[in-house]
């Protein structure tokens, strides 16, 4: 996914998707020194989650193992 | 208590012209002989280098550590004594600088706390993990998802991140790690790049515990290096990750492993250690197998690469029977994303050191061979790790 960015944007604070509450996306840059400058304006990627079957998960919550099971689909997109 | 030049008389060796073992002060090519953990740096060197290299050592700790781990990007130790307690060494306070203030300072050891149940401290990229009485406790990066506790705050001194299984063992690669539990199953965390967490996932970075993919049960030891996580289940190694030089073994193929996986079914190994781009695993009698880079690696002084299947010359996990037995204890500089440049190793008490150029630094020519470093055959713990920018922090600590 290619996204555009500014010198503004937090390349470590990332986003997350409720359905993966395991889970963190962040951009493939770490600066807006790595990013592509194209058309007048800075462009970072990334790599959402894709499933094409389902997917198990058993994380540690505070309350203890969690269980859930991932549909196919597209995960980790950016919050629009 | 009583002090010279700033130190207590228990840290005399801290103090230019005072010394009571070998290894500072005046003479700073000696390599510990006694009882003590000796550390050093050797700054900016790369691949091949000449020997001439720029190298600073620390003093001697006259302590004897049971876990010990170094990053050598931030010229940092840390150790745990057979008390319980856990030491600190750092040159830069980064990542860890509300360990070191107030309660010590840098550039000589000091111990962190009066707790007295540390068991085990490893190093990963930008931060440090440890078993605390069968706790997870991490400080340091947060964004890469290490503290396993689902945030991803950065933290300069260690919390408690996860106490849901008595813990016996971590294990962090550069940006992921894994958990060992009593109950013999293994969690992991952290980026997910090359399947190197085993959860079936190879983009974004998980930030919460999750079990591994296979959901494996039995297991008695784990070992990660970059982007690549190694398992034993009854002698056999599963593996998930990267698998540069084929170095997980002879029934997987090349290529990221989305595991973990069956990679080696020989079913005699008691011990592994992932390096970047190489796997030793030690038997019970201390014999060892070798798979993936040879150059500088395999401790039986051989070049070659072992990255064949079943049955050919350069088998992978063959034995090396030219490096005998009694082979206790393994430490590849694991952490770095290059390829792994010094390795430390225990052979009957002895330690042995391997580098592409250190020889000055121990006194030894250990040149992309093993060298033996130092006399004493009382050697119980060694640790290595190598940065492309600082260079090399490797140490050794003697009963």
């Amino acid at each position: 996914m290619r996204v555009e960015v500014t010198p503004d944007t937090d390349f470590e604070a990332g986003w997350t998707d409720p359905e993966v509450p395991n889970m963190f996306f962040t951009y493939d840059q770490t600066s807006i020194d790595e990013c592509e400058y194209d058309e007048g304006s800075y462009w970072a990627t990334y790599q959402p989650l894709v499933l094409t079957e389902d997917k198990t998960f058993t994380y540690l919550s505070p309350s203890g193992p969690v269980t859930f099971t991932l549909p196919p689909g597209t995960y980790g997109l950016i919050p629009s | 208590m009583a002090s010279i030049s700033g130190q207590s008389t228990a840290n005399i060796d801290q103090v230019d012209g005072f010394f009571t073992t070998q290894g500072s002060g005046a003479f700073p090519n000696a390599v510990l002989s006694s009882t003590g953990t000796q550390i050093a740096y050797v700054g900016s060197f790369k691949y091949n280098n000449t020997l001439s290299i720029d190298f600073t050592r620390s003093p001697v700790a006259p302590y004897t550590f049971v876990s010990m781990a170094g990053s050598a990007a931030y010229a940092q130790v840390m150790g745990v004594r057979d008390d319980g307690t856990l030491w600190v060494y750092a040159t830069t306070g980064s990542w860890i600088n509300q360990m070191i203030t107030p309660g010590g300072s840098l550039n000589q050891w000091f111990q962190y706390g009066t707790d007295t149940d540390w068991e085990q401290v490893e190093n990963a990229q930008n931060g440090w993990g440890f078993i605390k009485n069968g706790e997870y406790w991490y400080v340091g990066y947060g964004p890469f998802g290490l503290r396993g506790d689902g945030s991803t705050t950065t933290i300069g001194a260690p919390v408690m991140c996860n106490n849901s299984f008595t813990w016996t063992k971590l294990a962090f690669g550069s940006t992921h790690g894994a958990l060992l539990s009593s109950t013999g199953e293994v969690y992991t965390t952290g980026q997910n790049n090359d399947y190197g967490t085993g959860l079936g996932v190879n983009t974004g970075t998980t930030t919460t515990w999750t079990r591994e993919s296979s959901s494996l049960t039995s297991v008695s030891d784990i070992s990660c290096a970059y982007r690549t996580l190694k398992i034993i289940v009854a002698g056999n190694v599963y593996t998930t990750g990267a698998n540069n030089f084929l170095n997980s073994g002879p029934l997987v193929g090349g290529g990221a492993i989305n595991g973990p996986l069956l990679s080696y079914n020989g079913g005699d190994i008691d011990k592994i250690f992932a390096g970047r781009d190489f796997t030793v695993g030690f038997t019970s009698s201390g014999a060892v197998r070798h798979a993936g880079q040879g150059f500088g690696k395999r401790l039986d002084n051989i070049s070659t690469n072992l990255t064949g299947q079943t049955g050919q010359a350069n088998e992978q996990f063959t034995l090396l029977t030219a490096a005998g037995n009694g082979w206790t204890h393994f430490a590849p500089s694991n952490v770095t994303s290059s390829t792994s440049v010094c390795q430390m190793a225990i052979q009957n008490g002895e330690a042995y050191a391997s580098t592409d150029a250190l020889s000055s630094m121990w006194d030894t020519p250990v040149v992309s061979k093993y060298g033996r470093v130092g006399t004493s055959t009382n050697v119980v713990l060694v640790f290595a790790d190598w940065n492309s920018t600082s260079g090399a922090n490797m140490g050794l600590s003697i009963s």
